[in-house]
């Protein structure tokens, strides 16, 4: 969590406030840092780099903003749909902007397995391999994603 | 923090235009509050949103840390800080849009509360304090909720849908965000009858005052601030073209269209074409299909005479705009209202 890591507020930062009903923690009970460290041990364990998982999600985000709300197929059986609304809202982070609000859902029909990718979520897992607390709206389990968007087998 | 001790600064703004008198360490947005100058802002001063930007003349003063992300190359080089963030301390000369002059603060009671889609409500503002606002069609307001389930007061932007003529009620249009603080208080919460505060107008979406065609395209609440102008043309017995197109996914999205396509009946030469992207094949609707960026393509081909105005989502501003100029339409003709 770049220069975050040693800050005791990163809970609270994270948690329910003003910005984000629910925050970025879900019902996890791990530590944020430890979020990030299992998350990126995760993907080194399937050998896809963040940076290439990042890439595969705001490519798919911007084909489904294109496509206005209606579905796009990412992969075999998977779709993405790209929802807005109005406004912008902050990284929890200070100093970091703000982001569109709005999101892209990944579908994959035969799984079942769903995700939510917004502007915000992608720069969390971006800048610092945030990918939120299990329970987290916005929470994007590595291997699922990385499977979806046809990164690993 | 403020300091009392410490005697009242003058703060200049625009020239001469206002002088106010605000205690050293105030921030520029709480002091110009006080004076009744509204700058816009989300966040509540917390430097999160960057709406509350004013050019400080004197004496110039580096961004900090926190405002830098916010502010672009050249609102840095031109002085451009966060009225959240400048504490003066000292005498000091700012500058602001001159249209900051006339927002003010209003309060008024919710008269009405009407589902428009399943994910849209429509709300009606009677307003108590002041009794009318002066606005122009196309503008937006900043309306502010109320605690609820430990959830803090927010502030959030609404394009006014109800035409400048009808000054003492505002009619807004409010689409549900997920997990949004603000729409859970206004679908959950909000009852008929309740109180309401919010402050504006803002924004410089408008029609322009030429003879040009218009050429409209709006998407879902994006509606709102395209029936405000619709309505005001209407009572302005506007003889312009105009062409109006409302990009959805489905059926069940749309709302508000057979009052607009009454409106072929009484202006002279206006046509509403309501288009679904993602209609079941099946559904029976015999209305315009696909892309309302490809529908708008297909129908005017040539929109190089238009003006026209944008409002939606930013992914439905930029494909318009792309194809519009395709279409031979000159960038400085699209005026449009992002919902970013």
């Amino acid at each position: 969590m770049t220069s975050h890591e040693d800050n005791a507020d990163l809970k609270k930062l994270l948690g329910p406030s003003r910005y984000s009903a629910q925050g970025f923690l879900g019902t996890d009970g791990r530590r944020p840092e430890d979020i990030i460290r299992d998350d990126e041990a995760t993907l080194k364990k399937l050998g896809v780099e963040k940076s290439r998982l990042v890439e595969a999600l705001r490519s798919a985000s911007a084909a489904a903003e294109k496509a206005l709300g209606a579905p796009v197929a990412v992969s075999d059986g998977v779709t993405a749909e790209s929802r807005d609304w109005r406004g912008r809202t902050p990284s929890p982070f200070p100093s970091e902007g703000t982001f569109s609000k709005g999101e892209t859902v990944f579908t994959d029909e035969k799984t079942g397995d769903s995700f939510f990718v917004s502007p915000l979520s992608l720069h969390l897992i971006d800048k610092h391999g945030f990918f939120q607390g299990k329970g987290s709206p916005y929470r994007v389990e590595p291997d699922i994603a990385a499977r979806m968007l046809g990164l690993i087998g | 923090m403020e300091t009392a001790s410490l005697p009242a600064v003058t703060v200049d703004i625009n020239n001469g235009r206002k002088k106010i008198q605000i205690r050293p360490g105030t921030s520029l947005l709480a002091g110009l509050a006080r004076n009744g100058v509204f700058l816009p802002s989300a966040c509540g001063g917390n430097a999160r949103c960057g709406y509350c930007k004013v050019r400080v003349i004197n004496p110039a003063a580096p961004p900090s840390e926190l405002e830098l992300p916010l502010l672009s190359e050249s609102e840095r080089a031109s002085g451009v800080r966060l009225g959240c963030q400048t504490k003066p301390i000292g005498d000091m000369a700012v500058e602001i849009p001159e249209e900051i002059f006339s927002i003010k603060r209003f309060s008024g009671k919710v008269v009405r509360k009407q589902p428009l889609t399943y994910d849209i409500i429509g709300l009606t503002i009677e307003l108590a304090s002041p009794k009318n606002m002066d606005f122009i069609a196309g503008q937006y307001v900043q309306v502010k909720s109320m605690p609820y389930d430990g959830k803090e007061a927010v502030l959030r932007d609404f394009s006014i849908a109800s035409p400048p003529s009808r000054n003492s009620l505002v009619d807004l249009m409010i689409r549900r965000t997920k997990n949004g603080i603000f729409t859970g208080w206004a679908f959950d919460h909000l009852k008929e009858g309740a109180p309401i505060t919010f402050s504006g107008p803002y924004g410089a979406f408008r029609a322009t005052q030429t003879d040009a065609p218009m050429l409209m395209v709006c998407g879902s609440t994006g509606l709102a601030p395209i029936w405000s102008v619709l309505q005001d043309l209407t009572e302005k017995k506007c003889k312009r073209r105009i062409r109006c197109f409302f990009g959805t996914l489905t059926q069940k999205d749309l709302f508000m269209t057979e009052d607009i396509k009454k409106l072929e009946s009484v202006l002279p030469d206006f046509r509403f074409f309501p288009a679904l992207s993602n209609e079941p094949a099946q559904s029976g609707w015999a209305g315009e299909r696909g892309l309302i960026t490809d529908v708008v393509r297909r129908l005017v081909p040539d929109c190089s005479v238009y003006e026209a105005y944008l409002c939606g989502s930013p992914g439905m501003i930029n494909a318009c705009i792309s194809v519009l100029t395709q279409c031979g339409l000159a960038c400085d003709k699209i005026f449009y209202d992002k919902f970013a």
